[in-house]
């Protein structure tokens, strides 16, 4: 079977090697994959916003966000946080060994939609990371965007997640990124507060703007709130959600949000589709 | 420049023109200098501040640990609405984390007036009420810890 065939299987795994493993903070680590020898010419290909399943050999499968430049064809860089049995296994990953993936599965950013507008992203602690291709993106075409502003909040100094990369963000003279954290500890001398109290006074201006949000649902929850509070309507709003995804393709269930498959339909949604779903308890 | 500075400021957007007239004569302009203390936990709370430009840190402090910031104050917020309540002490630490330029408004002029014109303490109240459901709000927030440890059952995705 060709590695192309392999792909049009949404449930069958394709090997891919550890390049490296890179701890982000005290329980978040990224690892680099590449393609297995002779399978350099894998058609990988994914969307900022899209996540794949990925198959520790003897342990499990988890959804993992994509969340490397979707421009550097051949490597899958994931990030993620050790809390449960798979990603506890793949915090021991090393260099050569070897994981399986499915994928890339799920809805994707607007990033066409988002072309000539103001784009106001808001990440929430290791929300950051399926955000991290839509800024790989813009600052490749930085032609194409208008403002771009980044909120994001981590809940210490300790927890900022793409640290370096951040403050390189930060020191761009055309993008806008307001980092706060939830407790403020010696040594940080940054904004201290939730990441809604950042939204309240950033410099948005509604007309031309759209909005990705990601983080954990109640933070996306309040996020919201504090956008329409800014003028903007929720036709313009994106939210990444995360359920018990499963299967990756919409047939097991495990990740049902009311009419939606959160791993089919979404994990990208546009808000006016969950709004309501969103606010249903135990949905 | 007072005028035009409590003319435009967000939370008194709402205020009638003669009680913005009130605000002014009982406002003047400060510049706190970095790392001094705009209030003292303990002290007579007798003022609040509407910031201008720079940041102020919201601080307890703790003997093991020294000053906690909880919330960084900033352009276009206040500091400081214990001087509404009885008995009108501070509750936490305020400390310019720069060079921080503010109105300072005399709190107990104010509220003498309060005491005797209600529309203008209704007027107040309102826009300080609003702000302090803002901080409640942001500190119920802190409060879950939202990135925090999580359940092992949670999904492992990328995302949180």
């Amino acid at each position: 079977m060709t590695m192309l065939e392999e792909l049009t299987d949404p449930m069958l795994t394709s090997p891919w090697v550890v390049r490296d493993v890179e701890q982000e903070t005290s329980d978040t680590f990224s690892i680099r994959l590449e393609p297995r020898d002779g399978d350099e010419n894998k058609p990988y290909r994914f969307r900022p916003g899209q996540f794949n399943m990925v198959y520790l050999f003897g342990v499990g499968e988890a959804p993992i966000s994509v969340c490397g430049d979707p421009a550097r064809l051949g490597t899958i860089r994931h990030t993620t946080r050790i809390v449960g049995t798979v990603t506890r296994h793949m915090g021991r990953l090393r260099p050569a060994d070897t994981v399986g993936i499915r994928g890339p599965f799920g809805t994707a950013w607007p990033m066409e939609e988002a072309e000539g507008k103001d784009v106001i992203l808001v990440a929430g602690g290791i929300g950051l990371a399926p955000l991290r291709p839509v800024m790989h993106t813009i600052t490749e075409n930085r032609d194409k965007f208008g403002r771009v502003i980044l909120f994001y909040g981590a809940r210490t100094q300790e927890d900022i997640l793409y640290r370096k990369e951040l403050e390189g963000w930060a020191s761009s003279l055309d993008l806008e990124v307001f980092a706060t954290v939830d407790r403020g500890t010696l040594g940080w001398h940054g904004n201290v507060g939730v990441v809604t109290t950042l939204i309240k006074r950033g410099p948005i201006e509604p007309g031309n703007s759209i909005v990705m949000i990601c983080g954990p649902e109640v933070m996306l929850r309040y996020s919201v709130q504090e956008i329409l509070g800014r003028g903007l309507s929720e036709s313009q709003i994106y939210v990444s959600l995360e359920r018990n995804m499963k299967c990756g393709i919409g047939h097991c269930g495990h990740c049902q949000l009311g009419p939606e498959f959160v791993c089919r339909d979404g994990p990208v949604f546009p808000y006016t589709r969950v709004a309501r779903q969103l606010n249903v308890v135990e949905l | 420049m007072l005028k035009d500075i409590l003319a435009t400021h967000p939370l008194l957007r709402k205020l009638s023109p003669d009680t913005r007239s009130l605000l002014h004569d009982c406002a003047i302009e400060v510049s706190i200098k970095k790392d001094e203390y705009l209030l003292k936990t303990g002290e007579n709370a007798d003022r609040f501040y509407l910031v201008q430009h720079g940041s102020v840190a919201l601080q307890i402090y703790d003997p093991r640990i020294g000053s906690i910031e909880f919330m960084t104050v900033q352009e276009n917020d206040v500091v400081g609405w214990s001087w509404m309540f009885p008995p009108c002490r501070w509750h936490f630490d305020a400390m310019a984390k720069e060079d921080v330029s503010a109105v300072q408004v005399d709190g107990v002029q104010l509220l003498l007036r309060c005491e005797t014109d209600y529309r203008i303490g209704y007027q107040l109240m309102s826009c300080f009420s609003q702000i302090m459901m803002e901080r409640l709000v942001a500190a119920r927030l802190q409060m879950l810890d939202l990135y925090g440890e999580r359940n092992p059952e949670e999904t492992e995705r990328g995302t949180p």
